[in-house]
């Protein structure tokens, strides 16, 4: 058990930083790509550029968990709860108002969505473990 | 769970920092700790008796007592 140290927590961000850099150039290429390239069967393999920087960021997420000390790890068990269960009821909820009526979202905007719950309810618990 | 550790840690002259450090936790834990907003784990308290060279019931008590 231990707690991550600044050349740690100064990797992770670098790391997420230039991940979001990737992410949003994969996106432009990708967007780009799907609308020029019209039939062809390359489309499937280029949608899915935008994903390799989760994948390639997820060890680094990891690592920055492993490296929490023990209260750390409780607040961020219980911000995975709040943002499990936030997103389930949500998700669940619209999938049947979409069977109402209202336009279909895409499932590009839940991984996100998820995160920033999760990043809120840390913050929230982090706060009050804080004052 | 009540504790004495804020007694102890400023008995050494040390800061929370100082007492994270030695402990290998964040400066939020002793704090959560010191104002008993979190009881630690087995291992941890058994690492802060060990810092503290003083029993775990010496540092630690239930509520009702």
């Amino acid at each position: 058990m231990s707690v991550p140290s600044r050349a740690a927590v100064r990797t992770y961000v670098a790391t997420v930083v230039l991940l979001g850099f990737g992410y949003a150039g994969f996106v432009f290429l990708t967007t780009y790509a799907l609308r020029t390239w019209d039939g062809s069967p390359w489309r499937y393999g280029v949608s899915l550029l935008p994903v390799l920087p989760i994948v390639l960021g997820w060890p680094a997420v990891t690592r920055m968990f492993k490296a929490y000390d023990e209260l750390q790890r409780k607040l961020a068990g219980e911000a995975l709860q709040t943002a499990f269960g936030v997103t389930a009821v949500v998700t669940f909820a619209y999938g049947w108002l979409q069977w109402a009526g209202l336009p279909p979202i895409n499932l590009t905007f839940v991984f996100p969505f998820m995160w920033v719950v999760f990043g809120v309810a840390y913050g929230v618990r982090h706060g009050r473990y804080s004052r | 769970m009540k504790n004495v550790l804020r007694q102890l840690r400023e008995g050494q002259g040390w800061s929370q920092t100082d007492l994270a450090r030695k402990l290998a936790v964040s400066r939020q834990t002793i704090h959560a700790l010191e104002t008993g907003k979190y009881d630690p784990s087995l291992p941890l308290a058994f690492r802060i008796s060990k810092v503290f060279q003083k029993p775990i019931e010496e540092i630690f008590f239930p509520e009702e007592m």
